[in-house]
């Protein structure tokens, strides 16, 4: 796409109209991609609420809800959902993979007793009542990361994987 | 090294979106514009400083963008192509009297958008008084009347 010199009629410019053409055309695709990007940060593609921004395991009869996609240093909550007949000390563990991206800065309740085991970290609650009990930790991810696995333990049950990005 | 990065990331960003929108999106401000800019500013800082408010964060962020404004202009010199997709070429909307309805169409400038241009920069009232009509590199709208007599 050469350039041309409009040399006459009292004006001197240097023009591309095919290279403008092609140029008008790519911007009107990015004004689509940049709907579609619209669109899909609706639905949670970019982390921050939206159905796909949230991921959800069933773990020893509860659930666990986690942030699939988050933001790099934006609090993500992870609550885990307690089955009703859960009662006494139960344990939470976090994965060292987990909390090598996550870093926990606080959650509700506050556990009766936290410790780090090689596999990660625990914490015991105490659980009481008959309805549905859940546990909030509030976790910052400290930096991006592609598709990673993390996994929490709850109780004496198998571990859920937890399936996430971060993005930057 | 999380700020250099930071003030290369959000530069980059925002150089491609400003370049991608339109040039229409920065030509003169009206309200609009005015609102758009300043929460892009806003929505910006945010992204560069982070939680980090320190002078030191600042200096580092600043330096950065400067550095990049200047490697940018250097690269612009020695690579006129890249100049060229930075910046673009200038689109004539009126030539010798004759209005390129497809041109102000694709770039988003309507007739009355030159006229403003044509009254504020050279007093002009009607649209058979301009010659030429550039929409320009910088946004802005160049108007060349007809000679009088």
């Amino acid at each position: 796409m050469p350039e041309t010199r409009y040399l006459k009629d009292d004006l001197d410019i240097i023009e591309n109209r095919a290279w403008q053409e092609r140029f008008w055309s790519i911007q009107r695709l990015a004004w689509i991609l940049m709907l579609l990007i619209l669109v899909s940060a609706v639905l949670g593609a970019t982390g921050s609420g939206g159905p796909l921004a949230t991921g959800h395991v069933d773990v020893a009869g509860g659930v666990v809800h986690y942030p699939r996609i988050a933001r790099w240093q934006t609090t993500s909550e992870l609550t885990v959902e307690l089955p009703s007949q859960a009662q006494g000390p139960t344990d939470v563990q976090l994965s060292k993979d987990l909390l090598e991206v996550f870093s926990v800065e606080s959650m509700s309740p506050l556990p009766r007793e936290a410790s780090t085991t090689p596999a990660g970290h625990r914490y015991t609650f105490d659980v009481n009542g008959d309805r549905r009990k859940t546990i909030v930790f509030f976790l910052r991810p400290m930096r991006a990361a592609l598709p990673s696995r993390g996994k929490v333990t709850v109780g004496n049950g198998p571990s859920a994987t937890l399936n996430f990005v971060i993005l930057p | 090294m999380e700020s250099v990065i930071r003030g290369a990331a959000v530069y980059a960003v925002v150089l491609v979106i400003m370049r991608l929108s339109g040039r229409r999106t920065v030509a003169e401000l009206t309200p609009f514009d005015f609102v758009l800019l300043l929460i892009i500013a806003e929505t910006t800082q945010q992204a560069l400083l982070g939680d980090d408010f320190s002078i030191t964060n600042a200096a580092v962020l600043i330096i950065t963008l400067f550095t990049l404004d200047i490697i940018l202009s250097h690269v612009k010199r020695w690579r006129p192509w890249l100049g060229r997709l930075l910046d673009g070429y200038p689109t004539v909307l009126i030539r010798s009297g004759k209005v390129d309805k497809h041109a102000l169409r694709r770039a988003r400038v309507t007739e009355e958008d030159i006229l403003l241009s044509a009254r504020q920069s050279q007093g002009i009232g009607r649209l058979d008084e301009i010659k030429h009509a550039i929409l320009e590199t910088d946004s802005g709208i160049s108007i060349i009347p007809r000679k009088s007599g």
